[in-house]
């Protein structure tokens, strides 16, 4: 098992883990996790799209109250890339892991 | 690609960082309409009882109707977040104001009698106090709000006379603190 380079870099990393700290399936909207994060709309858009395109994150985009409006949510695959991820990590601090 | 045991330690508390912020946003959501439907009634109550100071019957009345509300922001947030979610279960919440009902009506006999500025004053420290427990594992924005009814009630207690003022003071004041700090909560 070894770290998963999408998910390790820094802005990603805390995309994923907001999105696994929320309840099973909740989504979050975009200018609520750019907030959180403290990221530029361009920054956290690129690395959305990062994590969309590698099956981790589910976008939905639609229309309240005539705005437009964006959601991000966590698929079941980006949970247990993240699982694995962190299981990595945590091997690699107590020794159980070779460092990559 | 190369990780070091500083990376991933680095990554890791990044990671607690994470949670712990969206443990935050979600305790201040939950929180948010308590505080801005106890503000209203606070604002309520005390500025009827400063126009009419014989109007001590809105308390009760501005209290059971407040407490039917609750229930239903209760229920309807308990709807939300759905069957089989990990927020606490709706029992603990009640369990809570149950026991704070419990202890401040002891208080209140223990302490008897007492006058109506010092109840007042009771409710204002007491509520100010569990927010600012409750910031302290939650998030610091809870912190300031009841350090700030708390400095308020006390500044009300030994600044004005129990008259229209007081009351006004307080309606006003500490209830419109409680709803500045729910709408606030909100605007995360």
């Amino acid at each position: 098992m070894g770290p998963d380079e999408i998910i390790h870099q820094s802005v990603r990393l805390k995309i994923m883990a907001t999105l696994n700290a929320l309840p099973r399936a909740e989504k979050l909207e975009f200018t609520r996790l750019r907030a959180i994060l403290k990221a530029t709309d361009g920054n956290l858009g690129a690395h959305i799209a990062t994590l969309e395109a590698a099956g981790y994150l589910a976008v939905e985009k639609d229309f309240v109250d005539k705005k437009p409006r964006t959601r991000v949510a966590m698929t079941a695959a980006g949970r247990r890339a993240f699982e694995a991820h962190v299981a990595y990590l945590r091997a690699l601090i107590d020794g159980g892991a070779a460092e990559a | 690609m190369s990780i070091s045991k500083d990376d991933a330690a680095q990554a890791l508390s990044e990671i607690d960082q994470a949670r712990g912020r969206v443990r935050s946003l979600a305790a201040y959501a939950q929180a948010a309409p308590y505080l801005v439907l106890w503000g209203i009634a606070w604002l309520v109550a005390d500025t009827a009882i400063a126009l009419s100071p014989r109007a001590f019957w809105v308390w009760p009345a501005v209290i059971a109707v407040a407490t039917l509300v609750n229930v239903g922001i209760a229920v309807a947030q308990a709807r939300e977040v759905g069957a089989g979610q990990t927020r606490s279960p709706h029992w603990k919440a009640l369990a809570t104001a149950l026991i704070c009902v419990v202890f401040l009506a002891s208080l209140f006999l223990v302490l008897s009698p007492l006058g109506g500025k010092q109840i007042h004053s009771v409710f204002g420290l007491f509520f100010g106090s569990v927010y600012v427990v409750m910031g302290l594992w939650l998030g610091w924005r809870l912190v300031a709000l009841g350090l700030a009814l708390a400095g308020l009630t006390l500044v009300a207690y030994y600044a004005l006379p129990m008259g229209g003022g007081y009351p006004l003071f307080m309606g006003v004041v500490a209830g419109g603190a409680l709803i500045v700090g729910g709408l606030w909560l909100r605007k995360i």
